[in-house]
């Protein structure tokens, strides 16, 4: 084996779905003893990036070498036998059995007979748990854990199969500060044993405290491969967020503002929202910008109806609802466009006229009964407006890809009264064609009076299209700045106070 | 491809879809086995019995399909279809002795009036179909758990208020239901049909049946777009209940009796039925005629089983091999389509 060689190098990495160019041209190498962080905004193409590392996807183009040696994995079984274990963000492990059982699961330590060797396996716990740090009885029931405990556990787990390289995908999403800290220490311990880490997290302030290098991956491409000597966290995400993008169709123009149609004041759910407050004129686009973990989802759910409010106020055009379903929300006036468009969004199985027109049946009825020609209308119109290409308002809306499937979405909800439009993460995953003909789509509801709540992973676009910014962190509302003064350091500032 | 330029778009034409389902081929393929090799088979005795027994089954499956388009099972079914006719029967009989008249007589025969016990059967039925699906949406409990209990409960009551003793049927309505045959079709078996279109038209073309499909392809989805999802699911419950009892009637027609013991896993003939007909598990496929055709095929295929004088537990047999076959051939012609 070539000692000098990396231990993991990826070269000229491209992968395409229908569609979509998931990665092109990506280039990083991993050195022993070393954490690398990979890094980028969500659909960056980290988690295709590393499924093509693990053998769940095979790239298209470019060669993936270990230890100076050319590999091709048809499964994550192959990657494992070349010593490159993979830390999935989800914990996979079984909550009913045991520490050491759940470690060894699919590979115990067997006696004659299919017996599992109990003593034997112990010891090995002991030792793994010994090197990560954790002092636990290997005989511990798993679900009496603390999440970081478990999480510590799923890297034992890794480290039962004797890996070189390590790949850890956000082990740090939902723990709190303690608990970060903790795992932190156990990544150190590994790398100074000379494993290779690559560690993919979106919490900027541990990455500078752990990580050697970084990689930075946006819209698929390579941007930066460097050192993390003196970087800053604005540094590195204006790396991610690319401050050059070219103008693309995101022209904004003044537009009439008028009265206030929704007011959120100091919102608290039980849980997640802390402290929101924040207001959107007719007219109006104001954007949520923040971090995985600040909660702005819940704030949208909470003004949906689907998440009860604890204290604070929600008024909807000056009255106050009570919001305690979606149905309650959509009489208030309320539209809502999830960003799971395939989970919460649309009926893949039905047709595009049929999800179009499903908040409209009781329009394009009589006496219970559909009139088709008014619905088939009503389709045809709102697939031109919006530009959704397809066969006609009967194929299904399955076959369609992501960015005709979000202007589905928000077909549905075009030609409904309601005075304010929630829209989370409109344009994620389509391409730049189809986000400037949503952005349109939705600038056209603000040209109606409606006020626009827009929650999108990228800021940069955001900037492009809002009227005001309002920036959440941990469930409270930590600035809010108007278009004169939006400033990407300034509002990422805001992000981690 | 622009809108503008697409052709109007019409329903899947009826002649090519019904040439490319499975089903009626396995259909043919019963009728000319059994025209070769039984000279009773396609006597039009015969046919009159084999769908009879198709609207039994067939209407059972067909409520259950409902059910099942939402994502749900309800398999109290047999259980609503035995109890809802005792009721029919109990709740008349307890109506006349308020009146002053005696409509039990010697030998346990119901001598009252059949039109008001055989509506109270499928007020009843409906009733626990109301009774399942406000106890599952209600009470948040999985439809699967809550039609266990009801099945199971339904049952011991039919005993404790019958003492687990058959009540008997005389001449008349009854009679009537189980044995008329108009142009060639068994009454019940006409009352299948007129129900099956029924509620097809219901689910294609009506906004209570576009939200029940939408329930059961996403209800998450359904919900968020303003859809009172819970009214929905207790309305496919209050129609499976209520197939259920009319099954239930056509089902004592034929015997002219009616006891507790009666029609214990019919449920799993209605999942068989529903399954064969394409309805998805999962809710949102599938569709009533196929049902249909799944119920008529499933009884033509029993029958001539039977002709043939093959023994009971080969006939499950056949079922069995039936039902994978069908699984496995769904899952090739969806294979096959391109998504």
């Amino acid at each position: 084996m070539d000692m000098s060689a990396p231990l993991l190098e990826l070269r000229g990495i491209g992968k395409s779905f229908p569609g979509v160019r998931a990665l092109h041209d990506v280039s990083l190498d991993l050195r022993a003893g070393e954490v690398h962080a990979l890094l980028g905004e969500n659909g960056a193409g980290k988690s295709t990036l590393l499924s093509c590392m693990n053998g769940l996807l095979r790239p298209d183009e470019g060669k993936i070498l270990i230890a100076g040696r050319e590999v091709q994995f048809a499964r994550p079984a192959a990657a494992i036998a070349a010593r490159l274990a993979m830390v999935h963000q989800e914990l996979v492990l079984c909550s009913n059995l045991s520490v050491a059982q759940n470690i060894w699961l699919g590979r115990e330590i067997r006696r004659g007979g299919g017996r599992i060797d109990r003593a034997a396996t112990r010891d090995r716990t002991r030792e793994l748990l010994a090197m990560a740090g954790l002092d636990l009885d290997p005989d511990c029931i798993l679900g009496t854990l603390g999440l970081a405990e478990q999480q510590i556990v799923e890297i034992c787990k890794a480290l039962a199969s004797d890996p070189r390289i390590i790949v850890l995908d956000e082990p740090t999403a939902s723990l709190d500060d303690d608990q970060v800290q903790r795992l932190l220490g156990v990544v150190r311990r590994l790398r100074d044993r000379g494993l290779g880490i690559i560690y993919v997290s979106h919490r900027l302030n541990e990455v500078l405290e752990l990580a050697d290098r970084m990689t930075v991956l946006r819209d698929g491409r390579h941007v930066v491969t460097r050192d993390l000597n003196g970087m800053t966290e604005d540094g590195i995400v204006s790396y991610m967020v690319g401050t050059n993008r070219a103008g693309n169709g995101f022209a904004w123009s003044a537009r009439p503002i008028g009265a206030p149609v929704l007011e959120v004041e100091r919102a608290v759910t039980r849980g997640r929202l802390k402290d929101a407050s924040l207001r959107v004129h007719a007219g109006e686009i104001v954007g949520v910008a923040g971090l995985l973990g600040c909660h702005r989802e819940e704030l949208a759910q909470t003004i949906f109806g689907t998440v009860p409010l604890q204290s604070g106020a929600i008024r909807i055009d000056g009255h106050s609802p009570r919001l305690t379903s979606p149905m309650a929300a959509i009489r208030a006036g309320v539209a809502y466009m999830p960003a799971d468009r395939k989970e919460q969004g649309l009926v893949l199985g039905m047709s595009v006229g049929e999800n179009i027109t499903m908040t409209e049946l009781d329009r394009l009825s009589r006496l219970g009964l559909i009139r088709r020609s008014a619905a088939r209308r009503m389709s045809l119109d709102l697939m031109r407006r919006l530009g959704i290409r397809a066969s006609g308002p009967g194929q299904r809306a399955g076959q369609l890809s992501g960015g005709n499937q979000q202007k589905i979405v928000i077909a549905k909800w075009m030609t409904k009264p309601g005075r304010v439009v929630i829209a989370e993460d409109p344009t994620r995953g389509v391409d730049i064609g189809a986000k400037s003909e949503i952005w349109g789509a939705l600038r056209s509801l603000a040209e109606e009076g409606r006020g626009l709540l827009v929650m999108t992973t990228e800021l940069q676009e955001m900037m492009q299209v809002c009227d005001r910014i309002v920036v959440m962190s941990r469930g409270r509302v930590t600035g809010e700045f108007t278009r004169d003064a939006f400033d990407v350091e300034r509002i990422t500032a805001c992000f981690f106070s | 491809m622009s809108i503008a330029t697409t052709p109007r778009h019409r329903g899947p034409a009826i002649i090519p879809q019904l040439i490319g389902n499975p089903l009626l081929w396995l259909l043919v393929l019963i009728l000319a086995l059994g025209l070769m090799t039984s000279p009773v088979f396609l006597s039009g005795n015969n046919i009159a019995n084999v769908l009879r027994n198709a609207a039994v089954v067939g209407l059972l499956a067909t409520g259950f399909s409902v059910v099942l388009l939402t994502g749900r099972i309800d398999l109290s079914i047999a259980s609503v279809m035995v109890f809802s006719v005792i009721a029919g029967v109990l709740l008349t009989t307890e109506a006349g002795r308020y009146l002053g008249y005696r409509w039990i007589v010697r030998g346990n025969t119901f001598a009252g009036p059949e039109a008001l016990a055989i509506g109270l059967c499928l007020a009843s039925g409906a009733l626990l179909g109301l009774l399942n699906g406000l106890g599952s949406v209600g009470l948040k409990i999985t439809s699967f758990i809550f039609t266990l209990i009801t099945m199971t409960a339904l049952r011991g009551v039919s005993y404790l208020i019958t003492n687990g003793a058959p009540v008997y049927y005389s001449e008349g309505l009854m009679r009537w239901l189980g044995e008329a045959v108009f142009f060639g079709l068994p009454v019940g078996f006409i009352l299948f049909l007129a129900m099956a279109v029924l509620l097809h038209l219901t689910l294609s073309g009506t906004v209570f049946g576009r939200r029940l499909m939408a329930i059961g392809g996403n209800e998450k989805a359904a919900r968020y777009s303003g859809i009172n999802t819970g009214l929905i699911v207790i309305a496919a419950f209050v129609i499976s209940g209520f197939c259920a009892a009319l099954a239930g009637v056509l089902f004592t027609a034929r015997l002219m009796s009616v006891e507790p013991a009666l029609a214990q896993g019919y449920e799993l003939i209605a999942i068989t039925i529903a399954v064969i007909g394409g309805i998805s598990l999962a809710g949102g496929t599938g569709s009533i005629p196929n049902v249909l055709l799944s119920a008529v095929t499933f009884s033509a295929g029993l029958n001539l089983l039977a002709i043939w004088g093959i023994a009971t537990w080969y006939q499950n047999l056949a079922i069995g091999i039936a039902l994978i076959a069908t699984v496995i051939l769904t899952r090739v012609l969806n294979k096959a389509k391109p998504s």
